[in-house]
């Protein structure tokens, strides 16, 4: 019994061992000071290098998003036409504060959405309790529906939980039919904002997972309840299609060992960049499925890589199959490209018994390619 | 032993000294801050959410809070706990958001590995992920601030503001947690292992 003890004690000590000496390799100091930098922009005395830099790197990025928009314009896709409708919410009219949109650091597609006027500005809020909601702004592309979310507080309080933290419920109806996802992570999903008293909730549709297709317009009735607050916000969102896709169904396939790996769709908007992969097994009686370990890396023709946003996936069960169905939205790409490259990898890790994931000088994960389903598909700008 | 504590005391003085230069207006010295404390948040973060950008992020955003805060710090805990106590509140938002969104990556390939009876298809980091999941936000905590930094249960409770038996009887639970789950984690490595090869 005792050495059984010590035998565990052993063994949670490794873990520890193991948690401690995970190998990285990690250097933050001059991006985290340059991120402080940008983050006192209130004071314009402070003026740096690092901070002319990330100026630099900003106007970069709005150049970037401009370059999309008129390549997509060129490319005889329909121009952009905000549409402003009334609500049926209970209304407060306030001046709208800046947006939350614009705000959104992590995901360049709806910073691009207010920039470009394409997202449509609303001033829709519900108070209960001296709380006040309000519906900023909303975009949809096709591929996702991106929701501003603000709040007032009373006057004189300030709470130290972010607005996200308050969020304890979301729920949507569209057209007045609830829509009953599984579970929160299947369709909904919510967008780290800096500030505090604000957020970005989406939601996707399930047309990939056994659910229907979200109409061009629609009303959505966003129903969530603030933590202390009994009774539930609930807002109508008019939602409307900004229709300015490039929508692509290649099925091209690739097979590796046991592995067969097909593009169904990739969609293109100035906001995301959509892609369904499909991955199933050749031999379907086997024990061993390796699927899920299998990641892809999406990049245009000139090799730059985009940043995933969210995604979700599901297990087709039909006849005996059980392929793996996955929505991935990620990064608008900055230019309109030639082609676009599906790049599948795994992660490596170590030799038993360390196991551990290995890691290049920078700290990242050491990928490998699986060249044998790289898959490139041709864009064609007049689509 | 005794050399060890010295050079750890050595340290602890040495961070003093920065704090008071940076607490004083000299914010490049925040620099050796970020330095010496940058590995340990970075794995804290790494292993409470469970992805290596977010973490990375995580981790300047948590040095940058840190560094907007230091007037208000003063040593009635170490630096380091300090840090680590913005470092637990910067994760627990990112969390309540990534319950909602990001999971679904752990939770997809859970449903795989649950639903099929595929456990095959994990790999070593999810192992520890997984193992980590089994715990709750306090125990993963308290294991992770006892394998990142070594800390006494009494520092441990003074960071999270507990009391140490407190502290003591959650990792005792931990633990067998811990074990509970060490056998299907193994049998998951080793399936792994067997895929790879």
């Amino acid at each position: 019994m005792n050495t059984r003890l010590k035998q565990e004690d052993k063994e949670v000590d490794q873990l520890e061992k193991i948690i401690r000496e995970t190998p990285v390799e990690v250097d933050l100091v001059n991006r985290t000071m340059r991120k402080y930098e940008s983050s006192r922009d209130t004071k314009p005395s402070e003026k740096s290098r690092t901070r002319q830099k990330l100026h630099h790197r900003i106007m970069i990025i709005t150049t970037s998003a401009a370059m999309i928009f008129s390549l997509l314009i060129i490319a005889n896709l329909i121009s952009p036409t905000p549409v402003t409708i009334k609500t049926t919410a209970t209304k407060k009219d306030e001046p709208i504060s800046s947006s939350v949109f614009k705000s959104s650091e992590r995901d360049i597609g709806l910073h691009a959405a207010d920039e470009k006027g394409l997202s449509t500005k609303l001033n829709t809020s519900i108070t209960h309790e001296g709380f006040t909601l309000s519906v900023t702004e909303v975009v949809y592309d096709g591929t996702r529906v991106a929701i501003g979310l603000k709040r007032h507080q009373k006057e004189g309080e300030n709470s130290k939980e972010s607005l996200s933290e308050q969020i304890s419920k979301v729920e949507f109806s569209l057209n007045g039919e609830p829509l009953n996802y599984p579970n929160i992570i299947s369709g909904v999903f919510m967008q780290p904002i800096k500030d505090k008293d604000a957020e970005v909730i989406e939601i996707t549709d399930r047309k990939n997972h056994g659910g229907k297709p979200f109409p061009k317009q629609f009303n959505l009735t966003l129903s969530t309840t603030i933590a202390g607050i009994s009774e539930p916000f609930i807002i109508d969102i008019p939602v409307r299609d900004i229709g300015n896709h490039i929508n692509l169904q290649p099925k091209i396939s690739r097979k590796y060992k046991n592995n067969h790996f097909t593009i169904e769709q990739v969609i293109l908007t100035p906001i995301t960049t959509s892609i369904t992969i499909r991955k199933a097994l050749l031999d379907k009686s086997t024990s061993v499925d390796s699927r899920g370990g299998i990641n892809i890396d999406v990049f245009d023709d000139q090799g730059n890589k985009l940043k995933l946003i969210h995604g979700n996936g599901s297990r087709e069960t039909n006849e005996g199959t059980s392929d793996l169905i996955e929505d991935l939205r990620l990064h608008p790409f900055e230019t309109l490209p030639k082609s676009i490259t599906i790049k599948p990898y795994i992660y490596l890790y170590d030799a038993y018994p360390n196991g551990a994931l290995q890691l290049d000088e920078n700290g990242d994960r050491i990928i490998q390619y699986i060249q044998e389903l790289e898959i490139t598909i041709p864009i064609n700008s007049k689509e | 032993m005794t050399t060890s504590n010295t050079s750890k005391e050595n340290a602890d003085l040495a961070i003093k000294t920065i704090v008071e230069q940076v607490q004083s207006g000299d914010v490049h010295a925040y620099t050796e801050i970020i330095r010496s404390f940058q590995k340990q948040i970075y794995i804290y973060c790494y292993y409470l959410l469970g992805n290596k950008e977010e973490a990375e992020d995580a981790a300047q955003d948590i040095f940058i809070k840190g560094l907007e805060n230091i007037r208000n710090f003063s040593y009635t805990v170490s630096f380091s706990a300090w840090l680590y106590k913005i470092a637990h509140h910067h994760c627990m938002d990112l969390l309540k958001r990534k319950n909602k969104s990001y999971k679904f990556w752990t939770s997809f390939k859970k449903e795989q590995a649950y639903d099929q009876s595929h456990r095959q298809a994990y790999e070593y980091d999810d192992f520890i992920h997984e193992l980590l999941e089994k715990l709750n936000v306090d125990e993963k905590r308290i294991l992770l601030l006892r394998s990142i930094e070594e800390y006494s249960f009494d520092e441990i409770a003074s960071i999270m503001e507990l009391k140490p038996t407190t502290v003591r009887k959650k990792y005792e639970r931990l633990r067998k947690k811990l074990l509970k789950e060490k056998k299907l984690g193994g049998e998951i490595y080793e399936h792994s292992l067997k895929t790879g090869g």
